[in-house]
């Protein structure tokens, strides 16, 4: 118990305030920023691609229970996933749970 | 001309009654898909031996599930408080845009600010992809409280949920377990295509997804911010839409 109000103590510094600083940050900037300017378009594209990026991380190089899958069922139960968002018209649900449901399969199969 | 400034500002008022909306939006599917993913963080604290309560706490405190995973786990390998909190920093930037982006198409430019800190407390991947995809029908002087709404809601309901997976890991199959984990990368993907608009976001996702293999071969202690900064640079410089008016047009709200 006191261990964990310890490591709570360290949180509201290290993890709390170097987070909300750059949700602090967003809010003043926004007035300042035209919405259709060119510096916000890319950020866009930055904060796109660092989510793109950090699903690729996962993929390949994940850690504790999903690092047992093979690599193979992992980058194709992605594909799989996006296959079916792109046939069922965009369905961000169905997609997501076709990879769920793609990586368990493939699992079982290749594994 | 000015007829429509002062009507502008009599509407420059935020409309409580959608905090409703939002919580109602919060218990359907994303917070389902949403729950999967820290039910797989519930199951990763208990992989780790990190104290329960102090993992839940990273929910109300950082809210943002590669900021908490990386917390549990550098801490627990026992890295320096100082390094903890770069890593989960640099992980937070991406929170910058995203607010910026959130509050760019809810704020109404002459209301109080203060429920813009609030919804920035509230905004992560989740929201930054709803607000894209689920505003559509939710009248304009709604939408920031229709998100605090959402976001104050799926903040709670992830507090239950979290215990349910550290005490559930233990009895899964090895591959339901994985599956759990699975869930975020998919939901943050398949999110990332259902926003995209325009052909830069396109080129941004493809760039990411290519270049984070590379980055990683080259500087693995920064692939993240190479694929990233440097994916969306290049999406951005190839892809940029020409001229002013093309976003607003682009809007379906608008």
């Amino acid at each position: 118990m006191s261990e964990a109000l310890w490591i709570i103590a360290c949180m509201v510094p290290a993890g709390m305030g170097v987070t909300y600083v750059w949700r602090l940050l967003g809010v003043v900037a926004v007035t300042r920023i035209d919405p259709e300017s060119d510096i916000l378009l890319w950020v866009r594209a930055v904060s796109t691609a660092l989510v793109a990026a950090l699903v690729m991380r996962i993929v390949i190089a994940p850690s504790g229970v999903l690092a047992d899958i093979p690599l193979a069922a992992r980058l194709l139960a992605i594909a799989a996933g996006v296959a079916v968002f792109a046939l069922w018209g965009r369905a961000t649900q169905a997609g997501t749970f076709a990879c769920v449901i793609a990586l368990a399969g493939l699992a079982l199969v290749l594994g | 001309m000015n007829e429509q400034r002062n009507l502008q500002a009599e509407r420059d008022t935020y409309d409580w009654s959608g905090v409703w909306g939002g919580m109602r939006a919060a218990l359907s599917m994303p917070g389902l898909v949403m729950a999967c993913s820290f039910i797989g963080f519930g199951a990763l604290i208990n992989d780790l031996g990190f104290p329960l309560l102090a993992g839940m706490a990273t929910i109300p405190l950082i809210w943002a599930l590669p900021g908490q995973v990386l917390f549990i786990t550098m801490w627990q390998a026992g890295v320096a408080l100082l390094l903890i909190a770069a890593a989960v920093s640099l992980t937070a930037v991406r929170l910058l845009p995203m607010v910026i982006g959130v509050l760019a198409q809810v704020r109404l430019p002459g209301a109080a600010r203060w429920p813009e800190f609030l919804l920035a407390y509230f905004t992560a991947v989740t929201i930054w992809v709803l607000s894209v995809t689920h505003l559509d029908k939710v009248p304009k002087r709604q939408h920031l409280p229709w998100l605090i709404g959402l976001g104050a809601t799926l903040m709670a309901a992830m507090c239950f949920v979290v215990p349910v997976g550290y005490h559930v890991a233990d009895r899964l199959p090895p591959v339901l377990a994985a599956g759990m984990v699975f869930f975020t990368p998919a939901f943050f993907l398949l999110s990332l295509l259902a926003s995209a608009r325009w052909r830069f976001d396109w080129a941004a996702i493809a760039a990411g997804v290519v270049l984070l293999p590379l980055a990683r071969w080259y500087a693995p202690d920064f692939d993240l911010l190479l694929a990233g900064v440097g994916g969306g640079t290049l999406a951005f410089l190839l892809f940029r839409p020409r001229r002013k008016g093309l976003i607003t047009e682009g809007e379906p709200h608008e």
